[in-house]
């Protein structure tokens, strides 16, 4: 396992401005494996919160999670690779947070694997975004809100990746290499790499599909194809892999859809699930289905399915005039609306997305807007995000490009790949510390 | 004179004194000038048919060296760029004018052994081209490429359009042989030579400053995944113009090193298709130190330069 590069610092005790736990022992060193990746660690002479405040420029715009006790460790995830850094350890009590001495810090170079992206436009993309990269070299990345890929680890298992989440334990990315072009791969796995990229745990899943959730708890709810019992009819199935590694299969196409009267009658098998949300509030999976051109709501509390929007098995009533989408991928739901991913349903070369005014009570559902750029057909894969300020956030996933889009229509941001790298499912977060 | 050069490094190791490790820094100004032009077969098929595609004839790839169609040939993909010309995707290719969002399909097909493959048959995670929606003459350009290796676009060896035409009744492909599809201009003269000393403890080499590629294009340093240190003998920068091709092919001995990541490197690092290590600037001769893109669409070096061995007093 390779090891973290030979510690650049000691400080002597120090004491936080302000009083207060005093802070020692720090020290910092840059990851030999993510070399944008700096690894903290200090002691307080008391047990008390604290967190490591960090960024170039001495901005100090970044911040940790919080922990506590008397021995602490963190990762500073986010640092552009190359550049020059500045970080200090924050300490928590009754008078405030109190920040200790500042340290300097250069971090190196990143996996020359994937491109130099950049985002164009203004603003930024409204948030963190993890995003695998799919092409000549695959595997999961992280970019800032500028598009500047600060993170990378490369996949050397010629499986598909599509999707990259940060563990809740905050210490991992989590990744899921399957392949869902033909068969299931016999070695799919979900991949957890520590941030630091010191290890590698691989979790085999047999069947792996596309997407994958983590529950609070550190459960994880993951896609899996499943065959009838004449191995003819190709489904969905959903399986919680518990922190213990406990498999189950919680929820089944075959459960709640008959192939015989609900079939759309695509070569590429019978519901062709492709993209999975988890809701903490409703505590339900929202399952896309390719070829049933439908998202499923799947609470936890009974894995029933409690209602389907759109397509074969479509149990809500849509105004007259507004448009329905085909082979979605990605998709928000949120209070009131969904915003949906369309691939196919434009027509021609071109994919959309649509966003619905919808009251999940009486099942009824509206268009209310939707965005298309007829020079950009994704004919597989796709995310789309609403920001907390309106903006949407779409993921032209094949397409090596991802546009932030004003209510109006306007691309205020946008990022793109050179020919052969694309991107894909995009998992955006406010911090990468949540 | 020959011998007095000989006779110095000698003498300087006999004193035991090594002169100061000196890093070798790439410049723009260092840089050889490059164009390239594809000219890329244009063959007309039906419209929404399933075409018979075969490259069974072909025998040598676009850089005119000996191919394989069975044992060379790893990967057969098409893509479909709506929005662009045959010409521009041509100069795209040969340039760095081709963005991923031009491209609005992509389907391919790993022969193994085969030597023909049908349209239909072509795919990609499991989603196939609808011939009748997709493969017409409104559906934009379609490019053909053959490659060694099954990375996207990567290792190209053949390259043709498929230009599905109204009226048009033929269904049978042959993809016709590479040599002749590129036209190289190199300028291997007119740059300044790089003065390194012969002899020295190592040799740390840097293209952080380098901002433009060998045609002029904005250099993504990141993109950087290979170091070359080329020996040619008695070879002249004019001789190796009109064997550019073949650079790899007519050293007399050629170290590489695989970057993976930065913009440095040290050259004692480079090491020989038997193995040996990079020993210095020690021959008289031509030297070139040349920089690769083996992801980039266009094969020829980004960076090439030639060296001037300096024995230091």
């Amino acid at each position: 396992m390779p090891r973290l590069t030979t510690v650049l610092a000691f400080s002597l005790l120090t004491s936080a401005c302000g009083g207060g736990p005093n802070i020692s022992d720090v020290e910092y060193s840059v990851s030999e494996n993510i070399a944008t990746v700096v690894n903290v660690s200090w002691s307080l002479d008391e047990s008390a919160d604290a967190y490591v405040e960090y960024g170039h420029d001495e901005q100090f715009d970044l911040k940790t999670s919080i922990s506590t006790g008397e021995s602490h460790s963190v990762s500073l995830l986010g640092l552009k690779p190359e550049a020059d850094a500045q970080f200090r350890v924050v300490v928590s009590n009754d008078d405030g947070d109190v920040a200790g001495e500042a340290y300097d810090v250069t971090t190196g170079p990143l996996t020359n694997a994937f491109p130099t992206l950049a985002g164009e436009g203004e603003g930024d993309a409204g948030g963190w975004m993890l995003a695998p990269m799919i092409g000549t070299s695959t595997g999961p990345v992280i970019m800032n809100p500028d598009g500047n890929i600060v993170w990378a680890w490369i996949d050397e298992s010629g499986l598909d990746v599509y999707r990259a989440r940060i563990s809740q334990d905050g210490k991992s990315v989590i990744y899921n290499a399957a392949s869902v072009s033909g068969d299931p791969a016999d070695d799919a796995k979900l991949v957890r790499v520590a941030l630091d990229g010191s290890s590698v745990e691989e979790i085999p899943v047999e069947l792996l599909a596309h997407d994958f959730v983590e529950h609070e708890d550190g459960t994880i709810g993951a896609m899996v194809v499943e065959y009838d019992e004449t191995g003819e009819i190709r489904g969905d199935a959903l399986v919680e892999i518990a922190p213990d590694g406990t498999q189950n299969v919680v929820w089944s196409a075959f459960d709640c859809f008959d192939p015989e009267t609900q079939d759309p009658g695509e070569d590429s098998g019978w519901t062709f699930g492709n993209a999975l949300d988890y809701s903490l509030e409703q505590d339900a999976y929202y399952l896309g289905m390719r070829n049933f051109s439908g998202i499923i709501k799947i609470p936890r509390a009974d894995f029933s399915c409690e209602w389907v929007f759109g397509g074969e098995a479509n149990t809500f009533e849509f105004s007259a005039g507004s448009a329905t989408f085909l082979h979605q991928h990605q998709f928000h739901v949120m209070d009131d609306s969904i915003v949906v991913f369309d691939n196919d349903g434009y027509g021609g070369m071109a994919s959309r997305v649509v966003e619905y005014d919808v009251d999940f009570e009486a099942q009824t559902a509206e268009e209310s807007w939707s965005y298309t750029d007829v020079t950009l057909y994704t004919f597989v894969l796709g995310d789309v995000t609403r920001l907390d300020d309106g903006d949407t956030l779409v993921t032209w996933s094949v397409s090596g490009q991802i546009d932030r889009i004003s209510p109006n229509g306007d691309v205020d941001w946008t990022l793109n790949t050179g020919v052969g790298a694309v991107f894909g499912f995009n998992t955006v977060v406010d911090s990468l510390y949540q | 004179m020959k011998h007095l050069l000989t006779l110095i490094p000698s003498i300087v190791l006999l004193t035991g004194c090594p002169s100061a490790t000196e890093e070798l820094l790439l410049t723009d100004e260092n840089n050889y000038n490059f164009v390239g032009i594809l000219e890329v077969e244009s063959i007309p098929t039906a419209e929404a048919a399933d075409l018979n595609i075969c490259w069974d004839q072909i025998v040598q790839d676009i850089q005119c060296h000996d191919t394989d169609p069975v044992s060379d040939i790893d990967n057969i993909s098409l893509i479909r760029i709506p929005y662009l010309s045959e010409t521009e995707v041509a100069e795209g290719l040969a340039g760095q004018g081709l963005q991923q969002a031009d491209v609005s399909g992509y389907i391919e097909y790993q022969p193994d052994g085969n030597t023909c493959v049908s349209l239909s048959d072509m795919s990609l995670f499991g989603t196939e081209i609808d011939l009748e929606a997709e493969f017409n003459e409104q559906g934009g350009t379609f490019l053909l490429l053959l490659t060694t290796g099954i990375e996207p676009g990567v290792g190209v060896r053949v390259l043709a359009f498929l230009d599905p035409t109204a009226g048009e009744t033929n269904t049978q492909v042959d993809i016709p042989d590479g040599c002749g599809a590129l036209d190289v201009t190199v300028d291997l003269q007119s740059m300044p030579r790089l003065s390194v000393p012969a002899e020295q403890p190592s040799w740390p080499i840097s293209w952080s400053d380098l901002s433009v590629d060998a045609q002029g294009f904005d250099l993504d340093l990141n993109r950087i995944d290979g170091v070359q240190v080329g020996y040619f003998g008695d070879k002249t920068p004019a001789d190796l113009e009109s064997e550019f091709l073949d650079l790899e092919l007519v050293a007399e001995q050629l170290f590489q090193i695989t970057i993976e990541a930065g913009s440095s490197s040290d050259l004692s690092e480079a090491v020989d298709a038997n193995g040996n290590q990079f020993a210095g600037f020690n021959k008289d001769g031509l030297w070139l130190i040349a920089l690769r893109c083996s992801r980039c669409s266009n094969p020829a070096p980004v960076f090439l330069t030639f060296v001037d061995p300096v024995v230091e007093p």
